[in-house]
Formats: C-alpha cells, structure tokens, sequence
C-alpha cells in the first residue's frame, strides 16, 4: 500500500481539482450574490415559473411618488446610485436584475425579453401595488422599460429609455458596427481563454468583468481612457442571451414597439453625443414609435451617461419628471 | 513582474538544460527545435525543443518542452504580460504500411497578467493524433485536450474594487487565492507536415476550439475572447 501512496495522492488531487471554481480559503472571484450572502437586502420573486432573489435598494419616502431605476447590461445598480439625489421628491427603487449584479443566478429560459418584463411587473406588485410609476432604464433596460410601457400603459405615468438599442431591428442592421479586436482588454480576455473558460457562474461574470474595460464597441468619448464604471458583480450569461435571443441568421431580427404608439404618459429619450445609438440615432429612430416623446442630448458623453456626465443628466431628468 | 521575471528565468535555464542533455545523448536519439506561431492564441510564437527516444520497432517516445509567448499582447501593453511553458512526453507508434498514431501528455504553466489580475496556473495538456505518412508529408487528425487544473489569481485594484461599497460590509474576499479547474478546452481538426529539405519539417495545424459551457455555446463566447479556431504554424529542424 505504502509504495501507491504518491500515485493515491496524485489521483485524490487531481480529482479535487475536477470541481471547476472551487477556491481552498475563503477567496472569491466575483461577490456573493443575495442567495449565498443572506446579509445583502433581498426580496423573492415569482417569474417564469420560479422564485428568484433580488438584490435591492430604496431611496426616500415610500409616500413619494415610486421611481423605478433598472440598470443595462454587462452591469449592476452600483453605477446608478449617484441617482438617489432623486429621493427628495421620489421614492426610488434600485435592484439588480435576476442573474445580474448581487442577485441571484438563473438559467438561460429566465432571460427571456418577456420573463424581463414581467420581472418589472413582479417588482412594482412588491414596491407599488397601487401606484402609477415613473420608470428609468439604460442601455438593455432601457428596451425592457419600452416593452414593460408597451404592455402595461396604466402603470407608467413617465418613461426614461436613456440610449436603447434600435426598438426595430432595421436601423441597427443598417447600422456600421466595427468591433475592435486589437484592444489591449480583448487581447487579455481572448489569451486568458487557457486559464479562464465560463463553466460556472462566477467564471463567467469574473471572466466578463474585463469587457468593462475592453472598448472592442467604440461608444466612448475617449476609447482610451474609459468612463469609470464601477459594478459589484456583472451578469455575463444575461449579456450572452439578450445579445444573442435579438439575432435571427446573423441579422438583428425584433420588434419591441407594440403598444408604444398609444401609450399615453410622456417618454424621455437620452442619448449621448458620443455613441452610435445616441441623440441622433433616437431622435431619428427610437422618437417615432411614441405619440409623446421628447429627446434630450447628453454632451461630452458616450454611452456611460451615468457616468461620463452626470450633471447633465441629473437637470435633464428634473426638467423632466413632474415632482421637481 | 517579479514573480514573471523568476519564472522567465526558470523557464530559459530549464530549456537551456534539456537542450545541453539532448547535445550528450547519445547516438540514434534525434534531437529537434521548432519555432512557430498560434495564430488564435493572439499569435503567440513559441519554440519548442524534443528529444527522441527510438526504441527500435515501431515505437518512439519524444521529450518535449516548449515555451510560448505573446508578443502581440506584450507590445500592447508595453511589458512582458503573460508566457507558457509546456513540458511532457508523446509515445509515436507506426503501423504497417503508411499509418501512425500518438499520444502526448504535458504539463504546463501559465502566467498572465491582465486587467483582472495575476494569474499563475498548473494544467494538463492531453494529445492524441492519428495519420498517415507518405515520403516526405504527413497528415492525419488530432484530438487536444487542455485542462487548468489550480490557478493562483492575484485580483487587480480594478477587481477587488467590486468587493467595496457594498454597505454590509460582508462582501469582503482576501486579494489572492487559489482556484481549482479554471479552465477546460477541446481542439480537434488536421495537421499536415510537409519535409522542406535537409531536417526541416513545416508542421500546420488547422481546427476548431471548443470551450465546454453550458451558458455558452460553440462560437457564442467571442465578444468576451473565447476564440473557437485553432492555426498553428511552424517549422521544426533537426539538430
């Protein structure tokens, strides 16, 4: 027995190293999300068939007027709090969406467009049952807010879609798109593909982390020098299913406009002077499905409006919402 | 860069080493280099040394080390910021007529660092190959299998700042770690070697990466890096 006992402990070690991500001590890649860290503020809800936990936060006084703030992709709310200055005249409810951020991870059939909107549903039937909402979203969350005022015009008394992607697919076909592979973050990510590969949830987010600094899509001021964007925890599998669920033989193939034309509150659209799906591209696109709707330019900035100007966007946003 | 600086060295003397056994063996042992590139390993160039053991009959068995490194990745960031060392062992068996096959099992060593941090992983590398041989070509198809068995990850600032502001103060994760099975991969497709002349050999290989996921499927991985092909090209020469 004694002369095996080197092959044995090889063989035990390479077993315990067949368990992909698993760490020897208490280190950790990415943050735990609310499902492993019961300290983190959550709430449970019911969408597409299952009850997930939500990371949340809420600003000011639950008599206020509630504002819903939803954040885009490849991010958290943690870039969004400078919004809570919206407090004094709103009750704001942040989260992470579900598989973003500090909530909790789901499967591929949860990231659906329609289970995203009926997330919104789940959140506002916990945060304001009765109430009308005012809603802001940015980026992918900005398409969710479009198809959540769609569908549901009586919960919405204002929309802010700040920089969505086209709401049809056409213009985005027709749009130039040149992706940057020589970027010194995408040479990272594609080299480290040997050390990191995405076979779990935390590899995938820890590995995604570094598109944040990648700039492979110019929507930026300055392509070198990159708007901060601090997150706690990516949703890379999020990303990869709404990016892909969009595509139809290569193309971009939707269309997320039902019902815009005969919603009745007002819609702001925001977009950057600096991004391929900014000012012009939603006043020439995104402005025509809405019968009220108003387009506001952000200068200086790219597609990180939260945090490439802030200020613009903070008068831009009280101009806007009645309560200010 | 520290930690890079020793393991450049290490790396070099533990070649230099090989190279100088190889020089003393004696006849009938037949000694190669090879220098080549991975086109999808952001044109990593490596340059490997082998050495032959025949055992008369139809068996080899060849002493591989290699090392790799990126000089793409390098010149972007202006500082030497990742290498591979690969050492190991391939058993070559010729059948009758014009039929060979192998199997190779290396280990190898990764460094890189990157926007996320440092990384040093220990994996396994797995090799098969099956084909045929005919004057001065060969070709056939191989099967890879590479496998990141522990990973030690140093977190950049830039990492570790997804630890912070988080008001419970419970997020909290130490700054380094190790971390098992990082990472798995499968390359299949063709090799062709074709002799040039003298003792020089132009080895190609041509294939498909395949990263095993379940969030991710074949291809579905390139906006984050994960490339799915596989060109390499090099040419090995005899000592």
């Amino acid at each position: 027995m004694k002369k095996y006992g080197g092959s044995i402990a090889l063989f035990v070690l390479l077993v315990a190293a067949c368990a992909p991500g698993q760490s020897w001590n208490e280190f950790r890649l990415v943050p735990a999300t609310v499902d492993e860290n019961p300290l983190l503020p959550s709430v449970t809800i019911h969408v597409a068939g299952y009850d997930r936990k939500v990371h949340f936060l809420t600003f000011g006084n639950p008599s206020l007027p509630p504002l819903f703030i939803l954040h885009g992709s490849l991010s958290d709310m943690r870039p969004y709090l400078p919004l809570t200055v919206l407090s004094n005249e709103y009750y704001c409810v942040m989260w992470d969406l579900r598989g973003n951020g500090l909530s909790e991870r789901v499967g591929k059939s949860e990231l659906s467009y329609a289970s995203m909107v009926e997330e919104i549903k789940a959140m506002k039937e916990l945060f304001a049952p009765t109430n009308q909402i005012a809603i802001m979203g940015h980026s992918w969350s900005a398409v969710f807010v479009a198809m959540y005022v769609g569908k549901y015009h009586a919960d919405v008394s204002q929309a802010i879609l700040m920089e969505p992607i086209g709401l049809q697919s056409d213009p985005m076909n027709d749009m130039e798109s040149v992706l940057n592979l020589a970027t010194s973050a995408y040479l990272d990510m594609s080299y480290s593909s040997d050390i990191l590969s995405p076979s779990t949830h935390e590899l995938l987010d820890f590995k995604m982390l570094a598109m944040i600094k990648s700039a492979v899509r110019n929507f930026f001021v300055d392509k070198n020098n990159l708007p901060p964007w601090p997150v706690w925890r990516v949703g890379g599998l999020a990303l990869i299913v709404w990016e892909t669920e969009c595509l139809s033989g290569g193309k971009f193939s939707y269309d997320f406009t039902s019902g815009l034309d005969t919603f009745p509150g007002s819609v702001l659209l925001i977009g950057s002077d600096h991004s391929p799906i900014g000012y012009d591209f939603q006043l020439k696109y995104n402005k025509t499905f809405f019968s009220n709707a108003n387009v506001l330019v952000i200068p200086n900035s790219g597609h990180r409006i939260v945090t490439e100007n802030f200020q613009a966007l903070y008068e831009g946003l009280t101009n806007f919402l009645i309560e200010f | 860069m520290k930690r890079l600086i020793i393991y450049s060295i290490v790396s070099i003397l533990s070649g230099a080493t090989i190279t100088y056994a190889g020089e003393q063996s004696p006849e009938g042992h037949l000694h190669r280099m090879e220098t080549g590139f991975n086109a999808y390993s952001m044109f990593a160039l490596f340059h490997g040394y082998s050495y032959t053991l025949d055992f008369g009959g139809n068996g080899s068995l060849s002493l591989k080390a290699v090392i790799e490194f990126p000089p793409m990745l390098w010149l972007s960031k202006g500082s030497v910021t990742a290498l591979r060392i690969k050492t190991g062992a391939e058993y070559s068996l010729r059948f009758p007529a014009v039929w060979e096959a192998g199997i190779g099992l290396f280990q190898e060593c990764l460094f890189q660092s990157q926007v996320l941090g440092n990384f040093q992983t220990v994996g396994l590398d797995g090799r098969v190959y099956f084909g045929a041989i005919l004057d001065s070509v060969s070709f056939g198809v191989f099967g890879d299998i590479q496998s990141s068995l522990w990973t030690f990850v140093q977190l950049s600032e830039f990492s570790l700042d997804a630890f912070e502001e988080q008001y419970t103060g419970s997020g909290a994760s130490p700054a380094s770690g190790v971390v098992t099975s990082t990472a798995f991969n499968i390359t299949a497709g063709v090799y062709g070697y074709f002799g040039v002349g003298g003792n020089t050999v132009l080895k190609t290989e041509l294939g498909l990466k395949y990263t095993p996921s379940e969030y991710v499927g074949f291809g579905g991985g390139m906006m984050f890096g994960l490339l799915p092909f596989h060109l390499s090209v090099s040419i090995s020469y005899g000592l």
